[in-house]
């Protein structure tokens, strides 16, 4: 994958018609102190957020109720829903009710009590639960290291970390894995 | 020294059930993949009703109507299958290279330097073919051609009472 050239957010925004609202932050009245990296600069609401890949397909989709632009150019997002990772098939939807990304990068850490849909490969849908989860497209995984939980039709998984592909091929169960096979359920 | 395939029977045991509830695997980390294969590596335990495997790795195959074989290796890998619902068989301990186990004839297949122990009788092999339902073992040498059977005198004794009308 190319490494592309590092703009801030290298994103094309296709941005929903409802309720956009673009709010430029007026500074705060007492606005002397160095530049705060946490203060907001401008948000957007309810937004979808679509990413393309070198090819210019649709490689990963958020949309969320609101995103906070900040000072140091990390992104806060509140209410957010990720899919089409990896193209509009792609078997992951990952749902959390606030997200970051930091500065310079294109990651997006979804947190808070994190639910995701998905497959386990070439098998029935199964859900998920963490309280973080990483979405890279640098090498297209999601990826955590805070507990999981796992449940789906005659199997659930316990485990310390996970990291699967976005195309579901392969998911990666990591410490402390416990798994339950049940033929009979 | 018995002939190389050696069907050592037990009877089974009375009200034993197929083992068809759910098994638990643990394990240091696995890998599901897309073909239908579970990877499990580092200190791999499973545990189901009555009986439990353990080894250094284990792949489960998922088959259809959910059933599934899983093989364990190990240095070695191990089974054991406890007594019985009421615990009137002996039980059954057993280590091989591989283990493989299939659920849906609760059949399991022990190949390479086996060493079996059922109660206080004692069999080497390098095949050995166990069914959990029945209870029975049927061992043959393999490449060596080597069966070695040590039965316990008690074991005998019972066993000719059993025969007698």
């Amino acid at each position: 994958m190319p490494k592309r050239p590092a703009p801030l957010f290298a994103f094309a925004i296709t941005v929903a018609l409802l309720g956009l609202t673009w709010v430029s932050v007026k500074r705060p009245a007492a606005q002397s102190t160095a530049l705060d990296a946490d203060r907001p600069r401008y948000y957007l609401d309810n937004t979808e957020w679509v990413r393309y890949d070198a090819n210019g397909n649709p490689e990963q989709r958020v949309r969320t109720q609101r995103i906070v632009m900040l000072a140091d150019d990390s992104a806060r997002l509140t209410e957010l829903t990720v899919d089409q990772l990896g193209g509009e098939q792609g078997p992951w939807v990952l749902r959390a009710p606030t997200g970051y990304s930091p500065p310079d990068s294109r990651r997006l850490l979804l947190e808070n009590t994190v639910t995701i849909e998905g497959h386990w490969p070439g098998d029935p849908p199964l859900k998920l639960e963490t309280q973080q989860m990483w979405v890279d497209p640098e090498v297209h995984q999601i990826y955590t290291e805070t507990p999981v939980s796992i449940a789906g039709v005659a199997r659930s998984a316990n485990a310390n970390g996970m990291r699967a592909d976005w195309d579901a091929d392969r998911v990666q169960l990591q410490g402390n894995v416990k798994v339950r096979y049940d033929p009979s359920e | 020294q018995q002939a190389a395939e050696t069907p050592v029977s037990a009877a089974a045991a009375p009200g034993y059930q197929r083992p068809t509830g759910p098994i638990d695997i643990e394990a240091q980390s696995a890998d599901i993949l897309r073909d239908g294969r579970a990877i499990y590596r580092g200190d791999v335990k499973v545990s189901a009703r009555d009986f439990n495997l353990s080894g250094d790795e284990l792949e489960l195959r998922q088959l259809d109507n959910r059933q599934f074989v899983i093989v364990v290796t190990g240095a070695p890998a191990r089974f054991a299958h406890n007594g019985g619902v009421g615990k009137e068989a002996p039980p059954v301990d057993a280590n091989a290279q591989r283990i493989e186990y299939d659920s849906r004839n609760g059949v399991l297949q022990l190949t390479g330097e086996v060493r079996l122990l059922r109660g206080r009788d004692r069999l080497t092999t390098d095949i050995l073919r166990y069914d959990l339902n029945e209870r029975r073992i049927q061992a043959s040498g393999g490449t060596s051609g080597q069966v070695r059977i040590t039965l316990d005198p008690a074991t005998l004794e019972q066993d000719t009472k059993d025969k007698q009308p």
